[in-house]
């Protein structure tokens, strides 16, 4: 019953307007970082790079965004919640098939824009290397990450909130990333107040490695290994709070 | 309205819609643009604005920066509120963004050293550059090419330039590159001829940049003005050794005097005399030839340039007379009415007054410019 859900939603998501919109966004983007490496007096190439990756997390972190808060209420809006709440099928299961179809589409958006991406570098002489599609890898894991932030915001307010705290999140999830260069300028409780209000945060600069990437810089295996295990983590806490919050919901 | 007409609507509205915006975007001239680099946040909170893409802000930021680059080729003055230096400011934002993209620390070099003169800000970036990136050899150049330019290490520091040096060739990665760095510094010591010791760290900031862009149209300057003054000094010496020697120096032809050039040690690649061994003329790097003017050698194209930068200072007197005023005057005439006093014209320039600005009109060179890249 997950995958039915799961393939319904995908199906769904793929479909959506803003999806569709928001990759067409992309294309106009990548299109248009060339003509910023052009302008750039040196180094256009890296320039380009830099830029192409920046707006595949971007435009996944909207598309997740705006997708992820729209997937639950539009069904409750719609009335098709009912048609599947009434068959014997565990809150949970519809949660995690919405997630799954979610996250579904998401991946396939983010492996379109990579390769569009990518294709378009190399058309344009950019040099390309593995490093780049490790960087599209975690920034596909971040969206996923950002879409399970959207689908758990969309459980506890409205969607419209959802959004925007969605948004504020991934900005609050980066900054939590440069915290520990600026901790020591705090002292004692409040260093530690800083320390654990961040930690309640999921760290997005563990999946920004499109910085490393465009120098070259390697990413160890391990590290790439945590990475992926640090994304799973904060998906399955943050589905487990949306399905909590499901329960306990009157729909 | 029927749904053909809104069609038609649509179309006719976006085709004006574009042209208008296209007006705006193509066949612009270049012009002088202010750019106030006041407000510019900490390296540290910069990362926390650029919300995981801090390469990608810092890229964004640095082209818009270039506008004041611009400006600051004609003001040199890069004072921001409160006393701090624009350049630094700037250059430890992005710097503070990606410590890693070495065109930053390039243009700090540039703008630090080559445009305010400030070369012990300018070696701090060449150094945090080494740092990040040991494998960068253009910024080990210009370092080296700093400390023997402005602070005659190859004179004063030997031992310091050999350290330097061989710190230089324990960065580079391939042995070509290793002996690279020595047959620098061989090649350096080629080139201190009288008038020309600046030459390598102009060259070597010629190469951070790219042809036809504000800094190196700058840079090209730079260099031309220094070949030029090079060319007036020796055939100044050939001048002053005909006139002990009784000769007459009735045109500058006769300075063309192989022997006496010879005697001069006058360096071939950028010395004045240009062409084949069999037709030889005398020629600025400006490609503007030698002028013989009241017994003193001219450079054309050095009073040319000289005019350039005194119409550009007339221009910025005029936009800040005229943003005073809240009016520009109507034409040439108008802009000396309005209290601008202008250059007086070398043979064959001319100035003009376009969209508010003053440009200055320059004959065209007799021969082709010194290829400098």
């Amino acid at each position: 019953m997950i995958l039915v859900i799961a393939g319904a939603t995908c199906r769904e998501a793929l479909r959506s307007r803003s999806f569709l919109g928001l990759l067409a966004f992309y294309a106009v983007g990548v299109l248009l970082a060339r003509v910023v490496g052009w302008i750039s007096a040196t180094d256009g190439d890296l320039v380009t790079t830099d830029l192409v990756l920046s707006l595949q997390a971007l435009v996944g972190v909207l598309v997740a965004v705006a997708t992820g808060t729209a997937l639950v209420h539009s069904e409750i809006k719609q009335r098709t919640l009912y048609t599947v709440l009434s068959r014997p099928i565990a809150r949970w299961r519809f949660v995690l098939g919405k997630y799954l179809g979610l996250a579904g589409a998401l991946a396939a958006g983010q492996a379109a824009m990579l390769a569009l991406g990518l294709l378009w570098l190399a058309a344009t002489g950019a040099p390309l290397h593995g490093a780049l599609l490790l960087a599209g890898l975690l920034t596909a894991v971040e969206v996923l990450v950002m879409a399970a932030v959207a689908l758990c915001w969309t459980a506890l307010t409205s969607p419209l909130l959802a959004a925007a705290l969605g948004l504020a999140t991934y900005a609050l999830g980066h900054a939590v990333a440069t915290l520990p260069g600026m901790l020591p300028y705090l002292g004692g409780w409040r260093m530690t107040l800083a320390a654990v209000g961040a930690s309640l945060i999921p760290n997005l600069g563990r999946f920004a490695y499109r910085n490393d990437a465009v120098h070259g810089v390697p990413l160890p295996l391990a590290e790439l290994g945590l990475t992926l295990v640090y994304g799973g983590l904060w998906i399955a806490l943050l589905v487990a709070i949306t399905v909590a919050v499901y329960r306990r919901k009157q729909l | 309205m029927s749904g053909r007409g809104l069609g038609v609507a649509i179309l006719v509205l976006a085709g004006a819609a574009t042209a208008w915006n296209a007006q705006g975007l193509i066949g612009h001239e270049r012009a002088v643009r202010a750019k106030n680099l006041d407000f510019l946040p900490s390296p540290a909170v910069a990362r926390v604005l650029a919300c995981g893409h801090p390469n990608s802000a810092s890229r964004l930021r640095w082209i818009d920066a270039f506008a004041y680059f611009q400006f600051q080729l004609d003001r040199k003055d890069d004072t921001v509120a409160g006393g701090a230096s624009g350049f630094e400011r700037l250059y430890d934002m992005l710097i503070g963004l990606d410590p890693r993209f070495e065109p930053f620390y390039q243009h700090a070099s540039l703008c630090l050293g080559g445009v305010a003169g400030r070369h012990q800000a300018e070696l701090a970036y060449l150094q945090r550059g080494t740092f990040h990136i040991p494998t960068a050899t253009a910024l080990w150049r210009t370092t080296a090419a700093v400390l023997v330019t402005h602070y005659h290490w190859d004179r004063d520091q030997t031992a310091n330039l050999g350290l330097l040096l061989a710190a230089w060739a324990d960065a580079e990665r391939d042995d070509g590159a290793k002996t690279a760095v020595w047959q620098w510094q061989a090649q350096l010591a080629r080139r201190r001829a009288p008038g020309l010791e600046e030459i390598p760290y102009w060259l070597d900031q010629l190469r951070t940049t790219s042809p036809g862009s504000a800094m190196g149209d700058f840079v090209e300057g730079i260099l031309r003005e220094q070949i030029a003054r090079y060319g007036i000094e020796i055939l100044t010496g050939v001048a002053n050794g005909r006139r002990a020697a009784g000769e007459p120096v009735a045109t500058i032809a006769d300075l063309l005097d192989p022997p006496r050039l010879a005697a001069l040690r006058m360096n071939p690649q950028l010395g004045p005399v240009v062409g084949d061994a069999g037709s030889p003329r005398l020629s600025d790097p400006f490609g503007h030839s030698y002028a013989w003017r009241d017994g003193v050698v001219i450079s054309p194209g050095l009073e040319l340039r000289a005019f350039v930068k005194a119409v550009r200072g007339a221009d910025q007197r005029l936009q800040t007379l005229a943003r005073e005023r809240g009016g520009w005057p109507e034409d040439l005439a108008g802009v000396s009415a309005h209290g601008v006093t202008l250059p007086a014209l070398p043979a064959g320039a001319a100035i003009l007054y376009r969209n508010r600005h003053l440009l200055a009109e320059l004959p065209k060179p007799s021969h082709p410019p010194l290829t400098l890249r």
